[in-house]
């Protein structure tokens, strides 16, 4: 290697050493708080007793379940078909938010699969609870859900 | 080193290297999918295949970056720098799989081109969180697949070795664009802790060794001597030596390799005609200097590689008195002769 190259190299490096950083912990700071709770969470194994609403769709049937008081929530999804998107998450609407991703991230479902997600218990006073399914590789709304109370 | 080019220049030693990159690749990926298998069932085939090459190019790619800053830390692990373009081309083939992957499975499933949605689906540039991330991955993949193809001694002869270095270094862009591919993709919806660890960690990593190796050989570089007395500049002890292998010296902007080769010593300039290898780092295999990198060979008394080969690099003017080994940094032309300088034991 000559000289030159030695003193860029060494050049690269030292800008690497600032920018990947930076780059770094940016995009860290900026992942949505709620994904790194919910979007892992494994399915709960106890399912709350009470279906207190459910939804159809062509090729998924969500559930809204609740314990007897009606202090604890979940949303039950379970795909029946393939969705055609390979992967997308679900939005609770929070104080009629315009801007989904700005709303309440509730998890992220694959093509197949059912999935259970705790859902706020912060209910009170409210009609109706929205969800939006909401691939976020294209910046899509797939569907909305509207559950009355 | 071949008079001739051949499509790959397979040795018994990068046979069972090519053996050890197929056997770790195969089994990474196996253990991969077995175990999302067992954990996660309810992914499918393409997602496994998608994450699985994903990682492996990943670590793959640390591999390699790694591997020439810890070969000039340390010489042993010099053969690894030797077959770097095949672990290189390997990687290349990961991403590209990983990469068809995904443009089938996020793309490919509506009615516009996928090419077309992969540049069109998401043009929020201004947007950190939504920012475009496939797109950095694909940048990234134009540049392993121009450093893939051009892996090649024709290339690195037609381009010449200056355009062929610089399209090389490119690989340092390459690997930023993928940090921040992940970072602003998968980490966004499939945010564990351990998975930024795990890039941070990697990053750190390449980011010490590469400033470290570097500011030693920019100490050497800037190393002092006495100043020249009737054209020579005293440089070291001649007990310094090891029978085989050389000292460099940075003198007059560039390093000479000084190598002692049956009791004599020998100068000439360090940098290979190949690819800029350093050949002061090499050895003396079958009387020749023989370049770290991709075993040039030069003869130590004349710097010409030996027929059929042409070849050839400066000698300089070496003198012994009084234990110490003096050199002349002006260069004689290419390939031009010289009888080297006896060492008298004694001393």
């Amino acid at each position: 290697m000559m000289k030159p190259l030695r003193k860029r190299h060494l050049q690269i490096w030292i800008a690497l050493a600032l920018l990947l950083p930076a780059g770094i912990v940016s995009a860290w700071l900026y992942v949505p708080g709620a994904a790194t709770i919910e979007s892992l969470k494994k399915e709960s194994p106890a399912l709350l007793p009470e279906i207190a609403y459910s939804v159809e769709g062509n090729c998924y049937t969500a559930n809204l379940r609740s314990n007897q008081p009606g202090t604890s929530w979940q949303l039950e999804w379970k795909n029946k078909a393939p969705l055609q998107v390979p992967s997308a998450v679900i939005y609770r609407r929070i104080n009629n938010e315009p801007d989904i991703t700005k709303n309440e991230l509730v998890g992220r479902i694959e093509a197949r699969g059912n999935y259970i997600f705790p859902l706020n218990a912060n209910t009170a006073g409210a009609k109706e609870m929205k969800f939006f399914l909401y691939d976020f590789i294209h910046q899509a709304t797939i569907d909305s859900l509207i559950f009355k109370l | 080193m071949s008079a001739s080019y051949t499509a790959v220049g397979w040795n018994r030693q990068k046979k069972i290297y090519d053996w050890l990159i197929a056997g770790f690749s195969i089994s990474y990926l196996l253990i991969f999918v077995s175990v999302t298998a067992i954990v996660n069932p309810n992914y499918t085939f393409e997602t496994v295949l998608i994450r699985s090459t994903a990682t492996l190019a990943i670590l793959l790619l640390h591999i390699i970056l790694s591997i020439g800053p810890l070969a000039r830390l340390n010489k042993r692990l010099l053969p690894l720098l030797y077959n770097r373009r095949h672990l290189g081309v390997t990687m290349f083939c990961i991403a590209a799989i990983h990469s068809l992957f995904s443009l089938f499975q996020f793309h490919a499933l509506g009615n516009v081109n996928p090419l077309l949605s992969l540049f069109t689906s998401n043009t929020n540039f201004t947007s950190l969180p939504a920012f475009p991330f496939q797109l950095l991955g694909f940048l990234a993949l134009i540049i392993f697949f121009l450093m893939a193809i051009t892996s090649h001694d024709f290339w690195l002869h037609n381009l010449s070795p200056k355009i062929w270095k610089t399209l090389h270094m490119f690989v340092y862009l390459a690997y930023a664009l993928i940090v921040m591919h992940v970072m602003l993709g998968v980490i966004q919806f499939e945010t564990s802790p351990v998975f930024v660890m795990l890039l941070a960690l990697g990053a750190g990593w390449l980011i010490t060794i590469h400033l470290f190796a570097a500011t030693k050989e920019v100490k050497k570089d800037n190393q002092r001597f006495d100043p020249v007395v009737n054209g020579f500049v005293e440089v070291c002890s001649v007990n310094d030596f090891e029978e085989g292998r050389a000292k460099m010296f940075c003198l007059d902007n560039e390093r000479i390799a000084i190598y002692k080769h049956e009791n004599k010593l020998y100068a000439v300039h360090n940098v290979c005609k190949h690819q800029g290898g350093p050949l002061g780092e090499g050895k003396i295999i079958d009387g020749c200097i023989t370049c770290p990198w991709h075993g040039y060979q030069y003869l130590p008394q004349n710097g010409q590689s030996p027929p059929p080969f042409k070849e050839k690099v400066n000698t300089y003017d070496v003198k012994v008195a009084g234990g110490k080994v003096y050199v002349n940094p002006t260069p004689f032309e290419e390939g031009t002769e010289q009888a080297g300088a006896i060492i008298n034991e004694r001393l």
